[in-house]
C-alpha cells in the first residue's frame, strides 16, 4: 500500500506530465494555425538600401499577409540582399512581373506589398528574383495630395458657378435684404401711427380707461339694485307660496262643504239623465 | 518535496483555471458583442498582451504568494518543520514550481474560456473569429511572457527563502512575517511587471 507522500508525489507527476502534453497540443495547433509547417515559396531580392526593411516585415497583397520578410544581408560587396517567404497558399499570386513595393501606410512600421502584373500568369519559381520598388516621398506625397487638389477644384467650381454659386446666392440675399427693409420702412410708419399721442394708441387706451372709470358708480349702483330686486324675489316667493297653501286650504275647505249633508239636501247632484 | 508543492498546486490550481477560464469567457463575451463595444483592433491587442500577457503573470504571482504565507501562517507543523530546516528546500522548490504550472493551466484556461465565449457569443460560428485572434500573434509573446513568470518564481523562491531565514531567526513571529513577506512580495511582482512593461515599449 502506497504512503500519502507517495500518491502526492505521483499526483504531481501526472498532473506535470498533462499540463506540458496539454500546452504542446495547444502549441502545435496555434503552430498549424499560422501556417508553421507548410511549405513557402522563397524569393531572392536585392536593393540599394535596407533602409524602411526589417526582418519579420510584412508581405501584403489586397491587405491579406501573404507572408514575411525572413532575411536581410549585406553582401562583401556592398549590395543589401534578402529573401521574402510567400505562404503556400497564397504562391499562385507570385506571378513573372511581380514586385514588392515598400509602403508606408501606418505612421511608424512599413509593409511590403505585393504589385502583380495581371496580364502574366507563369507563376515564380523557388528562389527566384524579385525586385523591391521604392516610392519616392515627392510622389507619395503629390499621390497623396492630388484627390485634395482635385476635391478643392472641385469646390471653387461650386463657388463660381453662375446659377448656385456663391455670387447667385449674394445676388438674391441682396433683393432679400431691400425687401426687408422695405417692410421694416413701413412697420416703422405704423408704429409711429400707433404711438401718435392725439389719435394713437395711447389716447384710445386714455379714453378707455375715463369711460371704464366713469361706468364704475354706474355698476355699482345697478350691482345694489340687483341686491334689492334679490330680496323683493325671495319675500314675492315667501309670499306666493302662501297664497298658494291658502288656496289649496280653499279648496280642501270648498270639498268639505260640497260633501256636507246639509248642502246637498240645498243643492242636490244633478241626474246624469238629465243632460 | 512533492507533497508540499502538491498542496500548493490545490488551491493555486482550481484558482488558475476558473480565473483564466473566467477572464477568456469575458473577454471574448465583450469582443464579439454586437454592440461593437470593443473595438476589434483594440481587441486583438487586449487578447495578445493583456489576457494571454500580464494578466496571467500577474494574478497567478499575486496567488501563488498569498497561498504559500497563508498556508506557512495556518499550518504549525510546517512552521515548526521549516524552523527546524528540514523542509526548507520542498518549501522553495514549490514555490516556484506552482508558479510555472499555474501559469500554464491559467493560460489553457484562458484560451479555452475565450474559445468558448466567442462560440457562445456568435451562435457556434465563433471558429473563424477566434482564429483571427492568432494572425498577428507572435510565439515571442507568450516566449516572453514565460521568462517573466520563471523571473517572478524565481523572486518568490528567494522571498519564501528569506522568509524561512527569518522564521529561524524569530520562531513563533509568523504572523509579522506574513505580512512583511506579503508587502515584500507584493512590491515585487508590482515592480517585476512596471519594469517589464517599460523594458518593452
Amino acid at each position: 500500500m502506497s504512503s500519502p507522500k507517495n500518491t502526492s508525489g505521483l499526483r504531481l507527476r501526472w498532473q506535470l506530465l498533462l499540463t506540458l502534453v496539454a500546452l504542446s497540443l495547444v502549441m502545435f495547433y496555434l503552430a498549424s494555425l499560422k501556417g508553421a509547417w507548410e511549405t513557402r515559396l522563397t524569393l531572392e531580392f536585392e536593393t540599394d538600401t535596407a533602409v524602411s526593411l526589417h526582418e519579420g516585415m510584412k508581405v501584403n497583397y489586397k491587405g491579406f499577409q501573404i507572408g514575411k520578410l525572413s532575411r536581410l544581408g549585406l553582401s562583401p560587396e556592398g549590395v543589401v540582399n534578402g529573401q521574402v517567404q510567400i505562404r503556400e497558399a497564397y504562391a499562385a499570386f507570385m506571378t513573372e512581373g511581380a514586385v514588392l513595393k515598400v509602403t508606408k501606410d501606418k505612421i511608424v512600421t512599413a509593409e511590403l506589398t505585393l504589385i502583380r502584373d495581371e496580364s502574366q500568369h507563369q507563376r515564380l519559381s523557388e528562389h527566384a528574383r524579385i525586385a523591391i520598388l521604392r516610392e519616392d516621398m515627392a510622389a507619395d506625397l503629390a499621390k497623396r495630395i492630388d484627390p485634395l487638389l482635385v476635391k478643392f477644384q472641385l469646390l471653387l467650381n461650386q463657388i463660381s458657378d453662375p446659377k448656385d454659386g456663391i455670387r447667385a446666392n449674394l445676388k438674391q440675399s441682396h433683393k432679400v435684404m431691400a425687401k426687408t427693409v422695405e417692410v421694416l420702412e413701413q412697420s416703422t410708419l405704423a408704429m409711429k401711427a400707433l404711438s401718435d399721442s392725439q389719435n394713437g394708441l395711447p389716447a384710445v387706451l386714455g379714453q378707455t380707461r375715463d369711460t371704464m372709470n366713469a361706468l364704475q358708480p354706474t355698476a355699482a349702483q345697478a350691482t345694489s339694485t340687483l341686491k334689492e330686486l334679490e330680496t323683493s324675489l325671495v319675500q314675492t316667493r315667501k309670499t306666493l307660496d302662501t297664497a298658494d297653501r291658502l288656496i289649496h286650504n280653499m279648496d280642501g275647505a270648498l270639498q268639505d262643504v260640497q260633501t256636507a249633508p246639509i248642502y246637498r239636501w240645498l243643492v242636490p247632484k244633478r241626474n246624469p239623465e238629465t243632460k | 518535496m512533492f507533497k508540499l508543492a502538491h498542496q500548493f498546486l490545490r488551491g493555486c490550481g482550481w484558482f488558475a483555471v476558473l480565473a483564466g477560464g473566467g477572464a477568456g469567457i469575458v473577454f471574448s463575451m465583450i469582443a464579439v458583442h454586437e454592440s461593437g463595444v470593443l473595438n476589434p483592433s483594440i481587441g486583438r491587442e487586449l487578447f495578445t498582451h493583456v489576457l494571454l500577457g500580464r494578466l496571467p503573470t500577474l494574478l497567478v504571482a499575486a496567488f501563488v504568494l498569498l497561498r504559500v504565507n497563508f498556508q506557512l501562517a495556518t499550518d504549525a507543523g510546517l512552521a515548526r518543520r521549516l524552523h527546524d530546516g528540514r523542509q526548507t528546500r520542498a518549501y522553495v522548490f514549490a514555490c516556484a514550481m506552482v508558479c510555472l504550472v499555474a501559469w500554464i493551466w491559467f493560460f489553457l484556461s484562458a484560451l479555452a474560456g475565450s474559445w468558448l465565449g466567442m462560440m457562445q457569443g456568435l451562435s457556434g460560428y465563433g471558429q473563424t473569429v477566434w482564429e483571427s485572434y492568432w494572425v498577428e500573434f507572435q510565439y515571442s509573446y507568450i516566449v516572453h511572457a514565460g521568462f517573466r513568470m520563471l523571473l517572478l518564481a524565481a523572486c518568490l523562491s528567494l522571498l519564501a527563502f528569506v522568509e524561512i531565514r527569518f522564521l529561524q531567526a524569530h520562531e513563533g513571529n509568523t504572523h509579522l512575517m506574513m505580512s512583511r513577506a506579503m508587502t515584500l512580495g507584493v512590491l515585487l511582482i508590482i515592480g517585476i511587471e512596471v519594469t517589464d512593461f517599460f523594458w518593452t515599449l
